[in-house]
């Protein structure tokens, strides 16, 4: 069912409360003047509490309740996905600077949802466990991708800071060290994720009979997905391979992360009867 | 009259690479000062630290010698081209000469403002230059004045508090790569007492080992039992690098110890893990064409003090505020009491008195309690070294006893 206009209504709501947060969180990194205040966690609180209206709403709607049965809700769901696994990173182990890279990841997924559930909306149809096992091992893998995305970014950020020898401001970035590892687990986790939708994917191809005429060699979302594999495999591959760890380890995990992007994007466009 | 001279390169002036080549050791510092004297017949004194190197001199005749023979001297004597010394170095006569070096001893002239070092350098550098007997009346007074208003300017006012010193900036950066220290290895490369000075504030981190490595194996025994570490001989130079995290240098060596050439086939065998170089050593120890490597942090003792400046600079500390309100004496002052603010801020109307031939003679002794004979060079204190950096250890500075006070006739003129 076609998310309504009030659910794209609420839907921008949050991605206010979400621009307004940003908006607070970076004025108080770059300038020593600005006082800690709880606002911006306060705003990210109501476009939580927003988007999961619209979600709920949009389940009640269409009287299911599996996530991830049209793109609107996928993209939804990820994106609270990714809001509380920031909410979860900064509450157990604080990374200087994270929501400054995952709240506008938050605000273009849930920009995506409207955009894509308004103008291009599809049912997945899930029918199959090996269906929905696809669609949400690989939605889920673009989630802890986007962690190590924001990892990546910190950690050259916070490199750049180093070999520049400048003097960090009141507050310290996140070690190299912490940051790699962040890196590193986000790629780990996303990679173990993204193989299950890959191997799924293939059985769900096989059962409809698509690996027969090769139309998958001409889906662009299949060979997006695919590239995304080998480069989070190279990135991976750095403890038998080390020349891989360090900047090369995050430039990779940055391009990972918007090859991604475009597979998602691709996995919303191309939906036209071709490969599921 | 002219007879006073400043000649020198500092921070501001010359880049690290100049100042290094510039540097004098105690040894060099001797050699030279005896050669001005017998070229000359000048009163000199050089002081040779890491942020400076400066020859001060009191010239028997009126602007002789100039200042271009100087710059020739200096780059004679360094090996520097003669025009790469004159477009770094500056030069000041007579009353700015006497404030420059007021400035210099009261830390308002160094890259960290408030950092203690520099008064026991050049009381070092003085020392050393009496023990050579190429000092005289005028710069006599005027480093023993000097030193005293360095003295009294950490005494009585707040200028050296809240001060950062390059060991916490130090400390601090190796948290900025790394997060756990439990596994990784600290391997400190000389054992002088700049580099012990540093260990104990990187020893806070608490690395899981530790390596002395030295050129004499006793002494980095010595320190390693002391700081709970391992020592390893310079043959084993590359052998400790593999397995280090942490490196900190500060030999007497006038090379490179460790070189591009010698460290990058050593990345792989490291696994390209990250190493942070702490080279607070002058000349440098480390190659900075290792600093340009992946994975490769190298500070050296300018890129430190900078840090600190500019941490200072953004914390917003304020200029020096007189810890008390309250008039206080001034050694060198022939009219008594002085506010500790003027003092403080006229160091000019200080280094007048101090120059002037027709100062009133003191009132009495106790007027002007500078003794009327250089203080006596004590035994324990260390030669001026340029090789070993300085600034801000946070570690008290060596002081050699004062002299016994002695009585004069009434009338006289507190100079020699």
């Amino acid at each position: 069912m076609v998310p309504s206009l009030t659910q794209i209504a609420v839907v921008w709501l949050s991605c206010l409360f979400l621009a307004i947060a940003w908006t607070l969180l970076v004025r108080r990194g770059l300038r020593d003047t600005v006082p800690r205040s709880w606002l911006p966690q306060a705003f990210c609180a109501l476009a939580g509490i927003a988007s999961l209206t619209a979600l709920l709403w949009h389940m009640v709607q269409r009287q299911a309740w599996v996530p991830a049965e049209d793109n609107f809700d996928a993209l939804l769901t990820l994106s609270l996905v990714v809001g509380a696994l920031t909410a979860y990173l900064q509450a157990t182990r604080p990374v200087f600077g994270l929501p400054w890279i995952m709240l506008p990841v938050i605000i273009g997924l849930q920009v995506s949802a409207m955009f894509f559930g308004r103008i291009h909306f599809h049912d997945y149809h899930v029918t199959t466990a090996w269906n929905w096992t696809h669609r949400l091992s690989n939605y889920l893998g673009a989630a802890a991708f986007a962690v190590a995305f924001a990892g990546g970014c910190l950690y050259l950020l916070a490199r750049r800071r180093l070999r520049r020898k400048e003097a960090h401001r009141h507050q310290a970035m996140s070690s190299l060290e912490r940051l790699e590892n962040l890196t590193r687990s986000g790629v780990i986790i996303g990679f173990a994720l993204l193989t299950v939708g890959l191997i799924t994917g293939v059985v769900e191809a096989i059962r409809y009979g698509s690996f027969d005429n090769h139309a998958w060699l001409k889906d662009p979302k299949i060979i997006l997905a695919m590239v995304v594999w080998v480069i989070y495999a190279l990135v991976l591959h750095a403890p038998i391979n080390p020349s891989f760890r360090g900047r090369r380890s995050a430039w990779l995990s940055i391009i990972g992360f918007a090859v991604m992007i475009l597979a998602i994007v691709a996995a919303q466009v191309r939906f036209d009867g071709g490969v599921p | 009259m002219h007879r006073l001279l400043v000649l020198g390169m500092n921070h501001a002036t010359a880049p690290l690479s100049l100042r290094e080549r510039a540097a004098f050791s105690a040894e060099q510092a001797q050699a030279a000062l005896t050669d001005i004297q017998q070229r000359y017949a000048a009163e000199a004194v050089i002081v040779s630290t890491c942020n400076r190197v400066e020859l001060y001199l009191a010239r028997p005749v009126h602007a002789q010698p100039r200042i271009e023979q100087l710059h020739q001297l200096l780059a004679d004597l360094k090996g520097i081209p003669v025009v790469e010394v004159q477009a770094h170095t500056y030069n000041h006569t007579d009353h700015a000469a006497a404030q420059h070096l007021f400035r210099v001893t009261c830390s308002l002239d160094s890259m960290v403002v408030g950092e203690d070092q520099i008064l026991a350098q050049v009381r070092q550098a003085y020392e050393l230059a009496h023990k050579s007997g190429v000092t005289g009346p005028i710069l006599n007074g005027l480093f023993q004045r000097a030193l005293a208003c360095g003295k009294a300017v950490r005494t009585q006012t707040a200028l050296a508090e809240g001060r950062l010193s390059i060991a916490s900036v130090a400390v601090d950066h190796a948290r900025q790569i790394f997060e756990d220290f439990s596994d990784k290895t600290l391997l400190c490369l000389g054992a002088g007492k700049m580099a012990l000075l540093l260990l104990k504030h990187l020893r806070e981190l608490k690395p899981g080992r530790l390596i002395i490595a030295n050129r004499d194996a006793a002494k980095a025994a010595v320190v390693a039992e002391q700081f709970g570490g391992s020592p390893v001989g310079l043959d084993r130079l590359p052998e400790a690098l593999v397995s280090a995290d942490i490196v900190l240098t500060s030999t007497h060596s006038a090379e490179p110890v460790i070189t591009h050439a010698m460290f990058e086939p050593l990345c792989r065998a490291r696994r390209f893990r990250p190493i942070f170089f702490i080279d607070i050593a002058l000349p440098r120890d480390v190659e900075p064409a290792v600093g340009e490597l992946d994975n490769v942090y190298l500070y050296n003792i300018d890129d430190l003090q900078t840090v600190v400046a500019q941490t200072q600079k953004t914390a917003g500390r304020p200029s020096a505020p007189p810890r008390r309100s309250s008039t206080a004496r001034w050694p060198s002052s022939p009219r008594g009491s002085v506010p500790a603010t003027s003092g403080l801020s006229s160091t000019s109307s200080m280094a007048s008195s101090t120059l002037s031939p027709s100062r009133k003679p003191a009132a009495s002794p106790a007027d002007c309690p500078m003794p009327t004979r250089p203080a006596p060079i004590s035994k324990s204190s260390p030669a001026v070294s340029s090789t070993n950096c300085c600034t801000s250890l946070s570690a008290p500075s060596a002081r050699t006893p004062p002299p016994p006070r002695r009585t004069r006739p009434r009338g006289t003129i507190c100079t020699r």
